[in-house]
């Protein structure tokens, strides 16, 4: 191979390189509401290339940024926000298990936005696992869980109660009764700890007594 | 090896000595040997590459660009499609129904990471009575979060669980979408 040839290649190569991630680049440019100014489009994208560097979907930052525009926030606080989603996704995806769906990688992001550490969103997951939950148990679990902190409930107490529902195997349809519930009580001038408290109670309450009818309490 | 060889007869013993010796190359044949050795080219050194070094570098190179040129076509295929897709398996759309009681509305419409937050792309249709509103959405499992834009003002959906991503002061609801 001649020297000439060696450089058109390499040169051929390189421009190749620099066309697919260039036009990469702009697709999610063009994704950002068109809104926003440049700076904050190109702050966006260099967010939405972290997270494709990182194996997470460049469509969150894209949905966040939209939402931000639709909400009338300030470009700094999209910018926050998005920054934020980005952390708390990889955080996230360091919890759970390996190949989890990204409805479950949200559903654990949206848990740590909402103040529940790291270490229980694992330790949730964790005690799912071990009584077989599957991915949709787990994901209800942590939505229900999200809600629950969002109403104002400690997010420790919110987990060991979620955790307790979840080793018991809590049909999903007890677990939404449950979480409105609370927020019921909540709004009727209840203490969140003492709503928490009571509703968990009973249901466990409930839960036991069916596992004994039918001879698999846990 | 044990040897008898005071057990033959003189004659093989004779010849059995003489074979065990070791022969003497002659002078010529040595010196025939030699100049053939020094005739001999003497490799530069003793491995080769099978092909340039920079062309092996530049091959290298070239191939490292194609790798990660299709690892980034393959990524933009989930960064394409407005619904998130699954990290892992697949699966089928669902058809999810979504109602709000509103009976003094006029304009009900739904947005949320499925429709990129556009107001205007997915309106509810007014219930038959006229008390509430509804739209089914054709949704990949995930999670997802939402609200109503009911009048022109966000309205969190009161029978769904709170997203708590209320970065910008208005908190949505959430929807899990189930895999067939």
């Amino acid at each position: 191979m001649s020297t000439s040839s060696r450089s058109l290649a390499l040169a051929l190569a390189l421009g190749l390189g620099l066309w697919v991630s260039r036009s990469e680049a702009q697709q999610v440019v063009d994704a950002f509401p068109a809104g926003l100014s440049a700076p904050t489009r190109d702050a966006l994208r260099r967010l939405a290339d972290s997270a494709q560097a990182a194996g997470l979907p460049a469509q969150v930052i894209v949905a966040k940024a939209a939402e931000g525009m639709l909400k009338g926030a300030d470009e700094a606080r999209i910018i926050r926000a998005a920054r934020s989603l980005l952390v708390e996704l990889m955080i996230a995806r360091d919890v759970l298990p390996h190949g989890a769906s990204l409805g479950m990688l949200t559903a654990a992001a949206s848990a740590v936005h909402a103040g529940v550490s790291p270490q229980t969103v694992s330790r949730l997951i964790r005690s799912g696992e071990s009584v077989r939950a599957g991915e949709v148990d787990l994901s209800i679990s942590l939505i229900a869980l999200t809600d629950l902190v969002a109403s104002k409930v400690p997010a420790e107490s919110a987990a060991n109660a979620v955790e307790q529902l979840l080793r018991r195997r809590a049909p999903e349809a007890e677990l939404t009764a449950f979480r409105a519930a609370v927020a019921h009580d909540i709004a009727s001038g209840e203490s969140p700890q003492a709503a928490l408290d009571s509703r968990t109670k009973a249901l466990v309450r409930t839960l036991d007594s069916r596992a004994d009818l039918m001879g698999r309490r846990p | 090896m044990v040897e008898h060889d005071e057990e033959l007869p003189p004659a093989l013993r004779e010849a059995t000595r003489l074979l065990r010796e070791e022969p003497v190359p002659s002078r010529d044949w040595r010196d025939a040997l030699e100049r053939e050795v020094a005739a001999v080219a003497r490799p530069e050194r003793g491995r080769r590459w099978s092909v340039r070094p920079f062309t092996a570098v530049a091959a290298a190179l070239v191939c490292a660009l194609i790798g990660a040129s299709s690892a980034v076509l393959v990524m933009r295929g989930s960064a394409r499609s407005p619904v998130p897709t699954r990290l892992a398996g697949a699966a089928q759309a669902q058809l999810v129904r979504f109602t709000l009681v509103a009976p003094g509305a006029s304009r009900v419409s739904i947005v949320g990471d499925f429709n990129k937050w556009d107001p205007s792309a997915l309106p509810l249709r007014r219930s038959a009575d006229g008390q509430s509103w509804e739209v089914e959405i054709p949704l990949q499992p995930g999670r997802y979060a939402y609200s109503f834009v009911v009048d022109g003002t966000l309205a969190r959906d009161p029978s769904a669980p709170q997203a708590a991503d209320d970065d910008f002061g208005q908190p949505n609801s959430v929807v899990l979408v189930k895999g067939s």
